[in-house]
């Protein structure tokens, strides 16, 4: 084996190219099966006045009919905030809340049962957006605050003061397998789920807690999921907690899978942003103060609010020095469902604030933005602290810059640009870029762990199991090769388990693009354990065999497929041989690894510290082309240049890349929520939803990785990637607002929002040519 | 999805009378829009499903012996696309059925499920009107054609009884002297359902006049039409981007002064004006 990166193809493929893949439903039950089916609130708002389940009970193959006090635990499902019902109880407080649950042998049954539940609701005055929130005082917990400097007196001191105020929209997760979940009864009060879940351990947790039943009687599994995106961080175990209840009601495996419109209505989705903000600068364009003011929609209830919003702050500088900052956020409580993690967890809101003050500041100055950005970016010796006073260390961005400006011939393309905007009436082009730093660590410290179980087996082959979840995303594929790795040997001896939590416990979510850094070094620090315990035993054995030199278990090796003692190579086993030996010796060749991420450390309640164990960046250059007079654009090119470190697989990094770029450009293009007046979900499925297709790419589509050093302290030199490419996606709304710009020749400033839809695109182009009428009239 | 009776019908008469029998009864054809309903199982939900998918004689596009060209309702919307026959005598209606959902739905999707659905955003029925084309309905008592402009009746309604079978659609080809086009706008680049459409045809006189002129907009009206007003405008004139727009124009009022304004209009009515005149520039200038 080699030391080198290389990209071995998804462990996976084979299955999802031929559809043996196994996902929840498609895991074989026996003719015991009950379907569960969840009934949920029409109403935003409403107080549950009186029900009757009798006619439900009745219908012949109906085996449960539960309300909330048919729950035998805690009627609770909230992951850190106790202030969501499992099922609700007195008073519903958005559409689509759990209110009764029911398991039948047939869906058909189920639904029938569903027609005959009586229920009377008496309407309740709903809130269904941020303003009307804040107007009721509807916050969540309490204003958070991240300053440094004095904001005020730099304002007063600077040359131009910009202010103003960006809206930016939920999304959808929109994984391909909805959520679902299977469980098993066993003897006594044991149970399994089989859960479509990124947080096995707090599902178990969830479960046990709404059975009342203790967490060692719950076993949660977790094969893969088909789709995550955060989407599965909390709101699996919602699913899972209601097939627990009919599990435990009925005594019978049951299962539940959401059909997608269901989904849709029932799950919370990427926080809508209203953000207000006031920059000053200097006439080269320097950010001398900012001030941001994020407003963030939580949904009905707490979820991981506080959280999100936090990221959302940390990433208000974006990849910008800014040396007088304040950053202020608050949660505002909506009869909507809960919204929840997704992708970038709040970051994508906090850089487009940033960036669109950096792209106002060059359209008012008339200079090019990429210079701007360069300028304002943090230093490599100085100004290189962040707001929240972390020193970005190994700072790529200027190294980057440069190179991408070059790669993808920024500066011929922005004269070209121009040129044809000058030329053309009925289509303008724009051009774009943006960098990306993103804080890599759960800003909740403690969940920075991991854990893992390694077994070799006599036949050498090695089965991996770590808390990690794979949901497409290629974790098992790292973890895998990181595992291959360590002990030397090819990938086709090691095996990656379904993540359980009976073998790995109490572990934390595969989310905030940690999966492989943690997981990773907790596999190899099992692995450690291991070898030391091989080196120790073939040592004895080759010292055996030359009594007059010994081999020192330190110097053993583990490499191509075999055992050496690296002072004498000839002394050498291969590695199938050697577990044998290992068990007639009575040497244990199962081992756990731990790994907590070392020196971070962040005070919340003061807004300072080191949340982050280090940063990845990335940048990206988009041109489209916009058809003015429908709004319709084409996304031309891409070049995206991205640090992740020395990559332990670059295919499945490349290929996060592009699937986290075009789910940003989703949410920056076409991807638009709406609810109607009384609160109910009108784009609840794909006809009125649209995520992007392969239709949607650019034209010219250039992804490369950074080619580094090793990153420092972590597995095997490389970086996060999962979330981070998400935010390049900025670089294609600007680019369309650069595009919309040149209507009015860059003078005015466009009104424009996230996402930027053709109807978005074509009222800010009216506006635009409406403006600059008058102003010529005048 | 709740349970109903499934049929599968050996020829049309059969079909016919098995509609009969067991109604309320859904023709399944390429199930692209019947499955989705099934499935969400509300309205009004059918007894029996009668499989008309084996029909051959269902199938197929071809000129008849007295100058109509005659499509089978079970004709793929792909196979509308690669119809030579077609591009040659009715070419945007190939192109508006190459504009249909994925390769996936083009192979599976027909023309005729597109007809019957009626929903205000299907693509070939723009065209479809352009042509003047008539449908002919079958069932145990009897046969009736009918021109598609009297056939919708509002949206996903139109005139045909659930026990009718569409058997044919027909439609005299364009003159020669006459050029077509269709463009849409959806939401995104592909797998986009139309938001805004329109058909065209334009022919001219020797003098460079305008002498036919059809447009046929979609997702504008409450029930399919086509745009006279505009059409009239057109017609004895010389070709301009003024006229063009003007008739843009015209048909955007006509929309609104329909439909009514709704949170929508100020788009569509800004975007349909330009669609009308993108359309008939595609028709060229004589």
């Amino acid at each position: 084996m080699s030391n080198q990166s290389y990209s071995e193809t998804n462990e996976s493929a084979d299955l999802h190219v031929t559809g043996e893949a196994v996902y929840v439903d498609d895991i074989p039950v026996g003719g015991q099966l009950l379907t569960g089916r969840v009934v949920i609130s029409p109403y935003a708002h409403a107080k549950i006045v009186s029900f009757d389940l009798r006619d439900a009970r009745r219908i012949p193959g109906v085996h449960a009919v539960l309300a909330h006090a048919d729950i035998p635990g805690d009627n609770q499902m909230g992951p850190v905030v106790k202030d969501e019902p499992c099922l609700a109880a007195d008073e519903v407080t958005f559409c689509g809340q759990a209110v009764f649950l029911i398991a039948a042998e047939t869906e058909q049954q189920c639904r029938e049962a569903e027609r005959l539940i009586q229920v009377a609701y008496e309407p309740l005055d709903a809130i269904l957006d941020i303003e009307t929130a804040m107007s009721n005082d509807s916050l969540m917990g309490s204003h958070r605050r991240i300053e440094r400097g004095d904001v005020e007196a730099a304002f007063a001191a600077s040359d131009h003061i910009i202010e103003g105020e960006l809206r930016t929209g939920a999304q959808e997760h929109w994984y391909l397998e909805t959520q679902a979940c299977l469980c098993v009864p066993g003897e006594r009060d044991e149970i399994t789920a089989y859960s479509s879940t990124q947080h096995p351990s707090e599902t178990q947790a969830l479960i046990a807690g709404v059975l009342g039943i203790r967490r060692n009687s719950v076993v949660v599994e977790v094969r893969r999921m088909g789709g995550g995106f955060g989407g599965k961080e909390t709101q699996a175990n919602h699913t899972a907690c209601w097939t627990a209840l009919l599990c435990r009601a009925t005594r019978r495996p049951v299962k539940i899978r959401l059909f997608r419109d269901d989904d849709m209505i029932m799950t919370g989705k990427r926080h809508r942003f209203l953000t207000r903000y006031k920059a000053g600068f200097t006439g080269n364009g320097i950010l001398e103060a900012v001030r941001i003011e994020l407003n963030a929609d939580g949904g009905a209830a707490t979820d991981l609010s506080f959280a999100i919003l936090e990221r959302a702050m940390l990433h208000a500088d974006n990849s910008y020095y800014i040396a007088n900052f304040s950053v202020t956020g608050a949660i505002w409580k909506t009869n909507l469902p809960p919204n929840t993690a997704m992708r970038g967890f709040g970051g994508p809101q906090g850089t487009a604030a940033i960036e669109t003050v950096v792209d106002r500041v060059a359209r008012f100055l008339r200079k090019d933005p990429a210079e701007i950005r360069s300028r304002n970016f943090y230093g490599t010796i100085s100004r290189n602290t962040t707001h929240y006073g972390q020193t970005v260390e190994n700072n790529r961005l200027p190294e980057m810059y440069n190179q991408l400006i070059r790669s993808s011939d920024y500066r011929e393309r922005r004269i070209a640009v121009d040129e044809f905007n000058a030329t053309h009436e009925f289509y303008k082009k724009g051009l774009a870029l943006t960098p990306v730093k993103f804080g890599i660590s759960f800003t909740t410290s403690f969940l920075n762990q991991a854990g893992a179980l390694v077994n070799i087996y006599t036949d050498g082959t090695i089965l991996v199991n770590h808390g990690g979840t794979e949901m497409g995303q290629g974790l098992h594929s790292k973890i895998r090769h990181i595992a291959a790795r360590e002990f030397g040997v090819s990938l086709k001896r090691v095996k990656v388990s379904a993540t359980n939590t009976s073998k790995v416990p109490n572990t934390s979510a595969t989310a905030a693009s940690t999966g492989s850094d943690l997981n990773g070094m907790a596999v190899r620090n099992a692995a450690a354990t291991l070898k030391s315990r091989i080196a120790e035993t073939i040592a004895e054995v080759f010292s055996e065999e030359n009594r007059s030199s010994p081999t020192f278990a330190s110097h053993i090796v583990f490499e191509d497929e075999s055992i050496i003692d690296g002072d004498h190579p000839e002394r050498r086993i291969a590695f199938a041989d050697a577990m044998p030996i290992m068990q007639h010796r009575q040497v244990s060749l199962s081992a756990t690894g731990y790994y907590r991420t070392p020196d971070i450390g962040w005070d919340r309640e003061k807004g300072r510290g080191k949340p982050f164990h280090y940063y990845a960046f990335g940048m990206a250059v988009s041109e489209v082309l916009l058809d003015l007079l429908t709004g319709r654009h084409k996304l031309l090119r891409t070049d995206i240049l991205h640090d992740t470190g020395t990559s332990i697989n670059p295919a499945i990094d490349i290929g996060q890349v592009e699937g986290g770029f075009i789910q940003g450009v989703g949410w920056c293009t076409t991807e638009e929520i709406k609810w109607d007046e009384n609160g109910r979900l009108m784009t609840h499925s794909p006809d009125t939803y649209k995520i992007p297709t392969v239709g949607d790419i650019p034209q010219d589509f250039r992804v490369s990785l950074l080619r580094t050093d090793p990153n420092p302290g972590t597995i095997h030199g490389s970086k996060a990637v999962g979330e981070p490419p998400f935010m390049l996606s900025l670089s294609v709304w600007l680019a369309i607002k650069d595009a919309v710009s040149a209507v009015a020749g860059h003078e005015l400033e466009p009104e424009f929002s996230l996402p930027a839809t053709y109807e978005v695109i074509l009222l800010s182009i009216e506006k635009l040519k409406a403006k600059t009428l008058k102003e010529a009239s005048l | 999805m709740k349970p109903f009776d499934y049929i599968q019908a050996p020829s049309i008469t059969d079909a016919c009378i098995a509609a009969a029998e067991h109604s309320p009864a859904k023709f399944l054809a390429g199930g692209t829009d019947l499955l989705i309903e099934l499935r969400r199982g509300n309205g009004n939900y059918p007894r029996s499903v009668v499989d008309i998918s084996f029909l051959h004689e269902l199938r197929g596009i071809e000129a008849t012996p007295d100058g109509l060209i005659r499509i089978g309702p079970l004709t793929t919307h792909s196979e509308l696309s690669s119809s030579a026959l077609l591009r040659k005598n009715a070419s945007f209606l190939s192109s508006a059925a190459s504009t249909i959902g994925s390769p996936q739905i083009r192979n599976r999707g027909t023309v005729g499920g597109n007809v019957m659905n009626s929903a205000a955003c299907a693509d070939t029925v723009p065209p479809l009107i352009a042509l003047g084309a008539s449908v002919t309905l079958q069932s145990v008592e009897g046969r009736r054609t009918i021109t598609l402009s009297d056939f919708f009746i509002g949206p996903y309604k139109n005139i045909a009884r659930g026990d009718e079978l569409l058997t044919s659609i027909s439609f005299s080809p364009l003159p020669s002297v006459c050029r077509s086009s269709f463009v849409k706008l959806g939401r995104r680049n592909a797998l986009s359902i139309s938001r805004l459409s329109v058909a065209a045809v334009l022919g001219y006189d020797r003098d460079g006049r305008i002498a036919d002129a059809r447009i046929v907009p979609g997702s504008a009206f409450p029930v399919w039409r086509r745009a006279r007003e505009a059409e009239q405008m057109l017609l004895g004139e010389e070709p301009s981007d003024k006229l063009f727009t003007a008739a843009g124009k015209r048909v955007s009022e006509a929309m609104v002064s329909y439909t009514g304004r709704r949170w929508s209009t100020e788009y569509k009515e800004a975007v349909i004006t330009i669609l009308v005149r993108r359309a008939l520039e595609m028709c060229g200038r004589g």
